[in-house]
């Protein structure tokens, strides 16, 4: 589904990335950790446009993705959060949302200004969209929280609204900067099932980068390991996180493994 | 009394015009970043068209339809034109510079400037273009309220802006294209990343901004009659004042920002000096530059990771 050959990503004589393949078939979950600094979400910004890498091919089913815009990577089906969370925060909840399906819309400035039928169709469809798409996360982004700001919400739920944007998008691909930090352990958990469902019922492919292991142990079919840019360890779960060289990674040379 | 309340209401016609140019600086400054300083001579281009719709309908003392449906025409017109206009600068002065410095478009929104108005002295002459508005809407129309007179061409004016305001901030809030321009002017990499078509946004953004701007230049058409190729200059910078007022970037600051420049420049008029509202208006931006960059209804600048 999603194929990454050979990526290099160099920003001057700093590579951030060093001659990286990882292969998601459909429907399959792979978690990609590693230490801070490893290349994780350099990774996420060369697969969405946002980076040229020096090197290597990003290829979505047959189609390479490199060349492509960004919105142009989205529309073809990638979609992704980010660490650090970048909702519109000037927006209403659902209208967060609705900002994400513009890619696929079409009404024009004046049927839209004139408020003509076929826009008005386009806007309550979009807005159904919208509101069907945040019950995926239960009652907690429904009612009356639609019409909030997004500036309110708890952070837990600025991540669980950002991963119903990226829905919005009608993704194949779904790329996942650490949708569990700063969430409780009941919040986590909450993630952890979230992501299942959202291969179980929208038959989504997911990449995910996460630091908390207990999410990458409940969502992942495989683990990819990086460090400085390099693949170290791939694998399932408990491959990986005994492999020595994950472990010297996170805790340096001469430390014995302790899972 | 009376006399305050007549400063009042030709000062919100003022503003109204203040406040179609300023909502132009603010649409593009939110989603580039740039401040189009050509923009006061596309509201010039506007005045122009407005004036040559209604030569081509037969002029100010023939015209050859009823008056109602040639001043349409003339704002039709003239909208759609600088709309065009707005879109065809975007493309060839904006654009190509899109990852390029920031002074890099300043300096080109200077160049279409110059372009605008030395190519407008070229085509239309340096001739002085009368809207000779009396001669077809007669002053005597409109109303009063005890001794206050509000004529017809005012009051036209000053719903036509109300209207103009209304339909712009429904079409920001409440459509794609003005949800998408709220994207990007918020964050514009998040918004790529959401398949939103940054350059599809743009344009619609460039016709909009440009296209208010022509039709405050048919209003002041019809208000002070004379058009003629450098009267973009001045308007043009009050309506960055007035954005400036109201917090760049913000479309009801501008519309605020707009009003209160009309009110405050026609008060200065009317009971300090007739030249001394142009300083005041001056000294207000640079008041605000020093001490409140953003604005009144401006958010603080983000840093944005």
């Amino acid at each position: 589904m999603l194929k990454l050959s050979n990526i290099s990503m160099e920003f001057g004589a700093l590579k951030t990335l060093n001659d990286l393949s990882i292969e998601l078939k459909e429907k399959e979950i792979v978690s990609v950790i590693g230490p801070n600094g490893a290349g994780k979400t350099t990774l996420f910004n060369v697969i969405t446009g946002l980076y040229k890498p020096t090197s290597g091919s990003v290829k979505l089913g047959s189609q390479e993705m490199l060349g492509l815009s960004p919105a142009e990577i989205n529309r073809a089906g990638i979609a992704r959060t980010f660490q650090n969370v970048r909702l519109f925060l000037n927006m209403s909840v659902l209208e967060n949302v609705m900002s994400a399906t513009f890619g696929r819309t079409r009404s024009g400035l004046f049927s839209s200004a004139l408020g003509l039928k076929r826009s008005r169709k386009e806007e309550a469809e979009v807005k159904e969209k919208a509101q069907e798409l945040l019950k995926f996360f239960g009652t907690r982004l429904t009612g009356y929280r639609w019409d909030q700001p997004a500036f309110s919400l708890s952070y837990a739920n600025r991540r669980r609204l950002e991963i119903a944007r990226a829905l919005a998008t009608d993704p194949k691909v779904l790329l996942l900067d650490e949708p569990a930090a700063g969430m409780n352990p009941k919040e986590t958990q909450e993630i952890t099932e979230i992501v299942g469902s959202l291969r179980a019922e929208r038959g989504l492919t997911i990449l995910i980068i996460e630091h908390d292991m207990h999410v990458v142990e409940g969502v992942s079919d495989r683990v990819v390991a990086l460090d400085y840019g390099v693949k170290i360890a791939e694998g399932d779960f408990d491959h990986v996180a005994t492999h020595p060289d994950v472990v010297e990674a996170y805790l340096g040379k001469g430390s014995t493994a302790t899972k | 009394m009376d006399y305050l309340g007549q400063q009042l209401i030709n000062g919100l016609t003022l503003g109204g015009v203040y406040a179609l140019i300023a909502l132009g600086y603010t649409l593009v400054y939110g989603v580039l970043q740039i401040l189009n300083f050509a923009h006061g001579d596309v509201y010039m281009i506007g005045a122009f068209l407005g004036f040559f719709a209604m030569t081509w309908l037969g002029g100010p003392l023939a015209p050859t339809v009823p008056v109602a449906l040639m001043l349409l025409v003339m704002f039709l017109i003239a909208m759609m034109g600088t709309g065009l206009l707005g879109i065809v600068i975007e493309r060839f002065a904006y654009r190509p510079l899109r990852n390029s410095t920031r002074i890099a478009p300043l300096i080109s929104a200077l160049g279409v400037s110059i372009l605008l108005q030395n190519g407008a002295l070229l085509i239309f002459s340096p001739s002085i273009r009368s809207y000779d508005t009396s001669s077809y809407i007669p002053s005597t129309l409109g109303f009063s309220v005890g001794e206050l007179t509000i004529d017809s061409v005012r009051l036209g004016v000053l719903v036509l802006s109300a209207v103009l305001m209304i339909l712009l901030t429904k079409w920001v809030n409440g459509t794609q294209v003005g949800r998408a321009m709220r994207a990007i002017a918020y964050d514009k990499d998040a918004a790529v990343m959401m398949g939103i078509d940054v350059d599809r946004v743009i344009r619609w953004t460039f016709f909009v901004g440009a296209a208010l701007a022509g039709a405050a230049g048919v209003m002041n058409g019809l208000l002070l009659r004379g058009v003629s190729s450098g009267m973009g200059l001045i308007p043009g910078l009050k309506g960055f004042t007035a954005a400036v007022i109201g917090g760049i970037g913000s479309v009801p600051g501008a519309m605020l920002g707009g009003l209160l420049l009309g009110v405050i420049e026609s008060l200065a008029q009317g009971y300090l000096s007739t030249n001394f509202a142009d300083t005041i208006t001056f000294i207000l931006l640079i008041t605000f530059m020093l001490f409140r960059p953003n604005g009144i209804l401006g958010r603080p600048m983000m840093v944005k990771v």
